[in-house]
């Protein structure tokens, strides 16, 4: 029967708060899931148990963690850092590494923001050779521009027009205040932080990367295209497919994840096949 | 061939991309696509970025005025004046 434990990894920094998925019998790999941020945390949050409970019962060790300021973790949110944040990718890593010593090279699986974090988690680290992308951030300008916008919906639909725009919160943002999003306070830092992830190179070495374009249509939108692109410049081998689903990490209602865990399942069992 | 209506676009992109189980054709004109169809903040995010690249027009912060999302009604006067 297979376990699920939840536990703080404390060895180096702040308490992260995490919950390790172990099968029965014999472990055919190890995955780290790296989450998204902000409002998108909470809803994808039982997408990611579901995938990791499946993922599990395929035979694989599953981690999930909080980065700290986030969920379960120490720390507060507003002090935080994208170094912070890739400093506890890599704490996670060894954790998994450290209860699954017999596991193939270990498994990235990126949610949102969570996969451009893990993107820039591979440099300097040689012992992950293969990484999952659910529906990545390719541009975290835009992404924080949207993120600006359900702020103004939200005000839209309280007020009946927004209160603010999205020059004067960047304005205030550039001033080195900070902009509060759904209770998470994006801090000048962070926001810089983000936006410099941008023109930050990528480390492929001849990774291997599933990219799932997960929306309404059946193709691969051309901002993907694009970012495969990216991917290929930078020495990964890519996959990308499109998973037509609802936008889960956006939905406060249950979305049934069904096809992204098997698409990715799939992708999964070749790897370890080959 | 006739060209389709911007109301029989505006329904279909509403119903494909809130993964809505009626037809575009169930949707009223008139009808508050908040109080019936329920929109929320989020999906009406969905729809402004929807009606972007339907439309090839830009939602400016400044048309963020819940009267104009209120009915496929409104949303097309919003799109004709946007398109001008």
């Amino acid at each position: 029967m297979s376990t699920e434990q939840q536990f703080f990894i404390d060895d180096t920094g702040p308490a992260l708060c995490a919950t390790l998925y172990f099968p029965d019998g014999d472990v055919s790999g190890a995955i780290l899931f790296c989450n998204p941020m902000f409002e998108e945390l909470k809803a994808s949050t039982r997408l990611m148990v579901e995938a990791a409970r499946a993922f599990c019962a395929a035979g694989f060790a599953v981690l999930r963690f909080d980065y700290r300021g986030c969920g379960d973790s120490e720390g507060e949110f507003a002090d935080m850092s994208v170094g912070d944040w890739l400093d506890d990718i890599g704490r996670a890593l060894r954790f998994l590494n450290n209860h699954c010593p017999t596991a193939d090279s270990p498994v990235i699986l990126g949610v949102r923001l969570g996969g451009t974090l893990a993107l820039q988690a591979l440099r300097g680290n040689e012992e992950v050779r293969r990484v999952v992308l659910w529906e990545p951030v390719p541009d975290c300008r835009s992404y924080i521009g949207q993120e600006l916008r359900k702020k103004l919906t939200k005000e839209m639909m309280t007020f009946g027009s927004n209160r603010a725009t999205r020059d004067s919160l960047l304005a205030e943002l550039a001033a080195g205040g900070n902009v509060d999003l759904d209770g998470y306070c994006l801090s000048a830092r962070l926001y810089s932080d983000l936006c410099n992830l941008d023109s930050a190179g990528m480390a492929g070495d001849g990774r291997e990367v599933l990219l799932l374009n997960v929306s309404h249509q059946t193709s691969v939108s051309r901002s993907y295209v694009k970012y495969r692109d990216r991917l290929e410049e930078s020495s990964f081998s890519s996959t990308v497919d499109a998973v037509r689903l609802q936008p889960f990490w956006n939905l406060v209602g249950y979305v049934d994840g069904q096809p992204l865990i098997d698409r990715t399942r799939e992708w999964l069992a070749t790897a370890v096949e080959s | 061939m006739s060209e389709e209506s911007i109301e029989s676009r505006l329904k279909k992109m509403i119903v494909e991309r809130l993964f809505m189980k009626i037809s575009p054709d169930e949707i009223e004109d008139e009808k508050s696509l908040i109080n019936v169809y329920g929109v929320d903040s989020v999906s009406l995010l969905e729809l402004v970025v929807g009606i972007e690249e339907e439309f090839g027009i830009e939602v400016e912060d400044e048309d963020f005025d819940v009267r104009s999302f209120e009915t496929v009604a409104a949303l097309s006067a919003f799109v004709q004046r946007k398109m001008g």
